[in-house]
């Protein structure tokens, strides 16, 4: 019970030392620094480009679903560096069980490329 | 070898994949339906074959390989079955047969892996299968603007129930180092002054309370219902929320059984709030499936006054009510099915005359209501009765008599239709037909009602005997 509130204390010091940090290098800088704003710089900041309207429009869905197809394939990844390392233990019921799994992964990503969520129109 | 014990989900999920994969290479997709079929029942005969499951891989420490866990296994196959055999006429009309069929066959494999899951990691990932493949069926009529809304009301209240489940199920595991049940059980009363372990307790009743649809967590349901198509909302109504009470039997009785005195008082409780709610918003519905929404609701409440027994015999009157309620509600929403699809409408006065353009869809749908309504003869009342009998023996009569006048309560919207179908005379006279498929699943269900409303001795004996092994106190 008292380790339990510790913890809680421990957690809520550094959440304001945190605030109190974030709120010291603001103020410090906003006391310091001169402003002289222009148009340039008050404008939406897009990689070198001039900006082109608003930060709030929509997005193609196909972003996401490219996006959806990676993080798959990702965790994939994930699955497969430990697979290796312990592959030499395990042999042959370690390949099945990959397979399988890699097998799983592809029918999804047969069946995405067959219904055409791969091109880009 | 205990992976062959698993053979029944391997080959659901080989047939899911393949169904997939054939709509890619092939023009013609009228044999999904029977692909489906072969699939259930080739996963029924599996698990009747004697694979022994004493090993101890990895795998079969992760999931219960006992009585129970067959129980439900056959009962969800059997309810897919019936499910695929409702779903044709309505599946030949979507663009998505393969996917519609293999997304049922994903749900009925998530309701299996969590009915016998016995941690609590893959206890979520089993509940996860099933929840994102019903997100994905109750969304499946594309372009239906009602379908999609539900969809969406649907997936975004189930991913938060579904965060408020994983958080207690964190805590849980915090405070006791251990992700099985029975570990859980052992290290668990060092732990219970702890406020985290009160915390998690009304996170995991939230959570379940959200997938077994009980009344503080009910608001998706009438939505989802109604939305979803018909075949969908039987599904949902029968399955995910059976896999629910299994888990919520296994987690509550196994689990957290030491802690009995911390969560028994809520169950009653909600069992009171749900069935007096359910019946009582049900009584002004005009739109069929909303109305048997409201009745899953009210019946999630007396199957949970099994639980709040607190033992074997109230277990055993859940999984009674449990198996009952499966035949009884796919024959209800079976009976809606055909109709809407000859129809296109879903309000109670348009079932008017009904008993003179198709006699058989009459009976049928007035069979499934009385069993919902708990009539004798049918499945409902031995399941009733055996569940009241249950709660009255641990000298909870003051919950039996808010039951029993939910119950008379109950009798009456059920008998509202009931009057529609036999005594208003009918708008138009056009028959209706049943094709085939459809025909075989209400002859089935109504068979099933029937059984175990008069013949109840074997079942019971069956259900007594799986539950005498389970309950630890």
């Amino acid at each position: 019970m008292e380790f339990y509130l510790l913890d809680v204390l421990l957690v809520l010091i550094f959440s304001g030392i945190g605030i109190i940090l974030i709120a010291l290098i603001f103020g410090l800088s906003k006391l310091i620094s001169t402003a002289k704003p222009s148009e340039v710089k008050e404008s939406t900041y897009e990689c070198g480009n001039v900006p082109i309207g608003e930060s709030w429009i929509q997005f193609r869905v196909r972003y996401y679903i490219f996006a959806l197809l990676f993080v798959i394939l990702d965790i994939e990844m994930i699955f497969l560096f430990p697979w290796a390392i312990v592959f030499q233990r395990m042999g042959l019921f370690a390949l099945i069980e990959m397979a399988i799994f890699v097998g799983l992964l592809v029918v999804g990503l047969v069946y995405a490329w067959r219904k055409g969520a791969l091109k880009w129109v | 070898m205990g992976y062959l014990s698993f053979l029944p989900e391997m080959v659901i999920l080989a047939f899911a994949c393949i169904i997939l994969i054939l709509d890619l290479f092939s023009s013609k997709k009228n044999y999904f339906f029977s692909l489906a079929l072969i699939a259930l029942v080739l996963a029924l005969v599996t698990i009747f074959l004697p694979f022994s499951s004493n090993s101890n891989s990895l795998i079969t420490q992760m999931f219960f390989r006992d009585s129970m866990a067959k129980f439900f296994r056959v009962t969800f196959i059997v309810a897919a079955s019936l499910i695929i055999l409702i779903s044709n006429d309505w599946a030949r009309k979507s663009n998505f047969r393969s996917e519609y069929y293999s997304f049922i066959l994903f749900a009925t494999l998530g309701i299996m892996l969590m009915a016998s899951a016995g941690e609590l990691v893959s206890m979520y990932i089993s509940l996860e299968l099933t929840s994102l493949s019903f997100y994905a069926l109750v969304a499946f009529s594309k372009g239906d603007l009602k379908s999609s809304e539900a969809g969406l009301k649907y997936l975004i209240l189930g991913v938060i129930s579904s965060d408020v489940l994983l958080f207690g199920l964190a805590l849980i595991y915090g405070l006791t180092g251990a992700t099985r049940f029975s570990e859980i059980a052992s290290i668990l009363p060092r732990t219970f002054s702890e406020p985290a372990f009160l915390l998690s307790l009304i996170f995991l009743v939230a959570g379940f309370g959200f997938k077994i649809a009980l009344v503080p967590f009910h608001m998706w349901v009438p939505d989802a219902y109604e939305g979803a198509p018909t075949p969908v909302a039987a599904f949902m109504s029968v399955g995910s929320k059976a896999a629910a009470f299994a888990i919520t039997i296994r987690i509550f009785l196994g689990a957290l059984a030491v802690a009995q005195n911390f969560w028994s008082i809520l169950l009653p409780l909600l069992a009171v709030l749900s069935m007096t709610l359910g019946n009582l918003v049900a009584l002004v519905q005009t739109n069929i499936k909303r109305m048997l929404a409201y009745s899953s609701i009210a019946q999630a409440g007396y199957v949970l006054m099994g639980i709040a027994a607190l033992s074997a015999f109230g277990i055993s009157g859940t999984l009674y009510y449990l198996l009952a309620y499966t035949f009884t509600n796919i024959c209800a929403f079976a009976a809606v099915t055909v109709f809407a699809s000859q129809t296109g409408s879903e309000e109670i006065k348009d079932f008017a005359g009904l008993s003179q353009r198709s006699p058989t869809l009459a009976l049928a749908l007035t069979i499934s209501l009385l069993s919902l309504a708990g009539m004798p003869l049918f499945a409902g009342f031995v399941a009733k009765f055996y569940i009241f009998a249950s709660v009255a023996l641990q000298k909870l009569y003051w919950l039996v008599a808010v039951a029993l006048i939910n119950t008379a309560i109950s009798l009456y919207y059920y008998l509202m239709v009931v009057k529609q179908i036999y005594i208003v005379p009918p708008v138009s006279k056009e028959p209706i037909l049943i094709s085939l498929p459809s025909r075989v699943a209400l002859q089935l269900t109504v068979f099933g009602i029937l059984l175990l409303g008069i013949y109840p001795g074997p079942f019971i004996k069956t259900i007594g005997a799986i539950t005498k092994n389970l309950f630890i106190t």
